[in-house]
This record gives structure tokens, C-alpha cells and sequence, in this order.
């Protein structure tokens, strides 16, 4: 069985005190959902950028994190809360792409996700140990199926299934995609990582 | 290829996305917050031309009219509704839910088992253009579904600020079936000649509605189940297409935008 069968550790499992969380700001506790934020806030600007948010990867978090809030009645008391706000996540991002898309053209908005200094640094990539940034620089470069099925299968550790439901695709195809991306990328990665 | 080439690849990236883990900057928890603040002191409201205005009223009144011979019977006895997790609409046990007081749900949350799309790729896919009127605005985001048998659900979402309104298409060849078990007064109305239907929310609950879509013979071929705030008005046109349209703004506004689809 290949490693990436196994890997996921399903953050979105860890649900208790999410349960608890998302109980009490249903009830119109938004310190609880202040906690929501904090819990969540570094996976969903991930997710964003690895989704084409690009340097609108904030804007779109916080975006996220409002639509959550109004939409929390129609979460699933006992359902995984991360897999589910980072579903709002991916949909708002590729919205957000798509009109950049429209504002600037095509060209343009190649340029501005993927110039130095221009894709937005949420997790502050910049403090990386050399090696993660190298690798981080070419996972940015891969297709966006490919970058959103391994950010999701590893930088964000979630299981096949709430892969599957957050980047809204059959399971299989999650499976067929991760194998197929992490060729392109281990193709990519090892000329970069052996300068 | 050797597979512990990439079993180090998947640890170098489990690494990678670890080292990225941080604490939310206070400040991005604040702005979320204030966000919340700011617009739970806002009062909810349409402001739209006078002349619409006046053909709305007129509408509303044929509406109350048409309602008070037609009520349908109560549908919070049809069969339970499974819940919604936007990401999977799979069957869940439905329980009455509670909406805080504040924080307005944007209508149906039907979009969330919707893909989104660019606007050409929705005309392309479906050979319908979101309406784009003074009175509508311009849509702001575009969703579509595929279901088996190829057919495309359409939803288009334009911004009623502090609001949003959405408007589903359903083409011809599907039949929507509803059951919304936590509404309240289902009712008929007339819309521009053609029967359509009430599904309100009670002030703060929200209310679950499955969708089912069934080809002219019956057969289910796609599933949805969506949340919804405020009202959602059906109602079918003489092609067989069918129209939903839902957000929390007054039902007037609702009738009269739903009587401007062509």
C-alpha cells in the first residue's frame, strides 16, 4: 500500500471541541466562534492559496470564516467542522479567481499569483527552512488539481474522504489524482532540491 | 519508481504543511469578529425603484389573493429531511435548527453542492443567460451541477446588500420535488401566469428542503439538500423549465423579481 493510503490524519476528526464550539456560537456566542477562528484560521489561508486565492488568500479567509458563521445552522452537529469550512473555502477561492480571471485576463493573473513576492506569504513562508521553501516554490507551480488534491492529502493531512468533500470530487478521483501529482511533482522537485 | 521515493516526498510534504501551521494572527480573528458586529447592527433591506416597487405591491396583492384559495396542505409532514454538509448532502437525521437572531442566512445554501463556474461556462452548459435587469443587477458568482443524464442545474447569486438573492434553474427535462418539513405556510401564488410555491422560514429557524430531480419518468437522478432563510419561491414556466428563487428579502420583492424571468 502506498504511504499516501495511509497518510491523513483526518484533523477533521478531532471534533470535541469543535462540537462545543460550534454548538455555542450557534447560540450566538461569537467569543466561541472567535475560538473557531483561531482554531481553523492557518488551515483555511493554506487552503485558499493552494485553491488560486493567491494574494487575496486573507480576504478570502475571512470571507470564509463570515459565510461559516451564517451558514453554522446548517452545519451537522457531530460532523467534522474543518472538512466543511474548508469547502467554503475552495468555492470562495475559485470564485475569487475566476473574477480575477474576468478583471485582468488570464496573463495577468498568471503573473500576479506567481510572481516573487507577489503570492501572499499567510503562513510566513519566508521563516522556512530552505529545503520546505524550495518545496513549497514547486508545489505552487504544479496544475491546480494537483497542488489543491496533495495540499489537502498532506499539507493539510486530511483523509481521502474529506479530501474528497472539500475539493468536491468522487474519491476515486482523489486517489487517482494524489498518485498522479505526486509524479509530476517528485519530477519536479528532484532537480530543484538537488542544486 | 521506487515507493520510498515517495513515501519521503509525502513526509517531506506532512512536514512542509506542519511547518506552515501557525496561531491566527489576532488581528484576523478581530477583523472576523468586527465583521460579524458590524453587520449584525445593520438593518436588513431592499431598497428598489419606485415603479418596481408599485408593480411588486400590485403582484403581492394578487399573491394574497391567489394564496387565500390555494393553500397547500402542510408540508412538515412529509418524510424526514436529511441534513446538509454543504461539501456531502448526504442523509442526516433532521432536527429543528435554530438560527441565531443575528447573521441572516443568504437565502438557499444550495450552491455549496453546486460547482462554481464562470458565466459563459454556465450559458454554454445550460443555453440560459442569468437575467442581468436594473432590477436584478448583475450576478455576482455562478454555480452549476451536472446530474446523471447530463443534465446541468444553473444557479446564479446576486448581492441585495446587506443580501444576497439566489435563483435556480431547473431545465425542462427535471422535475424538482420538494419537501420542506420545516417550513411555514406553503402556499401557491401566481407568478407571471404560472403556479408557484411559498417555502418560508419562521423568523430565526431556518428550514431544511430536499430537492429531488426526476426525469419525465420518474426515475431520481440527482438529489440535493439545501438550508434555507427567508422565503424560496418555485414555480415552472410553460418550456417545463423551472425556476427557484430565494433570499432573506421581503416576498414582495421575491414575487416581482421571479415574474421578470423570461
Amino acid at each position: 500500500m502506498p504511504l499516501w493510503d495511509r497518510v491523513g490524519r483526518g484533523v477533521g476528526g478531532v471534533t470535541d471541541e469543535d462540537d462545543d464550539l460550534v454548538a455555542r456560537s450557534r447560540a450566538g456566542d461569537t467569543a466561541a466562534f472567535g475560538d473557531l477562528v483561531r482554531r481553523h484560521h492557518s488551515a483555511a489561508c493554506r487552503m485558499a492559496v493552494l485553491a488560486g486565492a493567491g494574494s487575496e488568500a486573507e480576504d478570502v479567509t475571512q470571507e470564509a470564516f463570515v459565510r461559516a458563521y451564517d451558514a453554522l445552522f446548517a452545519f451537522r452537529p457531530g460532523a467534522p467542522f474543518r472538512p466543511w469550512l474548508l469547502r467554503i473555502v475552495v468555492n470562495l477561492a475559485r470564485n475569487q479567481a475566476r473574477s480575477r480571471a474576468r478583471r485582468a485576463g488570464l496573463v495577468l493573473r498568471v503573473a500576479a499569483m506567481w510572481e516573487d513576492g507577489g503570492v501572499v506569504d499567510p503562513q510566513g513562508v519566508a521563516v522556512l527552512a530552505e529545503r520546505d521553501r524550495r518545496l513549497w516554490a514547486v508545489l505552487r507551480s504544479l496544475p491546480d488539481k494537483d497542488r489543491q488534491v496533495l495540499g489537502c492529502r498532506f499539507l493539510l493531512e486530511l483523509t481521502e474522504s474529506e479530501t474528497a468533500d472539500v475539493l468536491g470530487w468522487p474519491r476515486g478521483s482523489v486517489k487517482s489524482r494524489t498518485a498522479r501529482a505526486l509524479a509530476r511533482l517528485r519530477a519536479l522537485v528532484e532537480p530543484e532540491m538537488a542544486r | 519508481m521506487p515507493e520510498s521515493d515517495d513515501t519521503q516526498l509525502c513526509r517531506d510534504l506532512v512536514d512542509l504543511g506542519r511547518a506552515l501551521d501557525r496561531p491566527a494572527p489576532q488581528g484576523a480573528v478581530e477583523a472576523v469578529l468586527a465583521r460579524l458586529a458590524r453587520r449584525e447592527r445593520r438593518p436588513h433591506r431592499r431598497v428598489i425603484p419606485m415603479g418596481f416597487g408599485l408593480a411588486a405591491a400590485a403582484v403581492a396583492v394578487v399573491a394574497v389573493l391567489q394564496a387565500s384559495s390555494h393553500l397547500a396542505a402542510p408540508l412538515r409532514d412529509d418524510p424526514l429531511i436529511p441534513g446538509t454538509d454543504p461539501a456531502n448532502p448526504t442523509d442526516q437525521e433532521a432536527a429543528p435548527i435554530e438560527t441565531q437572531p443575528m447573521g441572516a442566512p443568504d437565502g438557499c445554501s444550495t450552491w455549496m453542492a453546486m460547482e462554481p463556474v464562470p458565466r459563459n461556462r454556465l450559458s454554454f452548459e445550460t443555453n440560459w443567460t442569468p437575467p442581468s435587469t436594473p432590477a436584478w443587477g448583475e450576478p455576482n458568482s455562478f454555480y452549476t451541477r451536472r446530474t446523471r443524464g447530463s443534465s446541468t442545474i444553473a444557479m446564479a447569486r446576486y448581492s441585495f446588500q446587506p443580501n444576497t438573492v439566489n435563483l435556480e434553474r431547473y431545465p425542462p427535462n427535471m422535475v424538482p420535488t420538494y419537501n420542506p418539513r420545516e417550513s411555514e405556510s406553503p402556499a401557491t401564488v401566481d407568478v407571471a401566469g404560472h403556479g408557484g410555491r411559498w417555502a418560508r422560514a419562521t423568523p430565526h429557524r431556518a428550514f431544511q428542503l430536499q430537492v429531488r430531480i426526476v426525469d419525465p419518468g420518474g426515475r431520481e437522478v440527482d438529489r440535493l439538500t439545501t438550508l434555507c432563510g427567508g422565503s424560496r419561491l418555485t414555480w415552472t414556466v410553460e418550456d417545463g423549465t423551472t425556476y427557484a428563487i430565494s433570499g432573506p428579502v421581503p416576498d414582495e420583492t421575491l414575487l416581482a423579481l421571479a415574474a421578470t424571468v423570461k
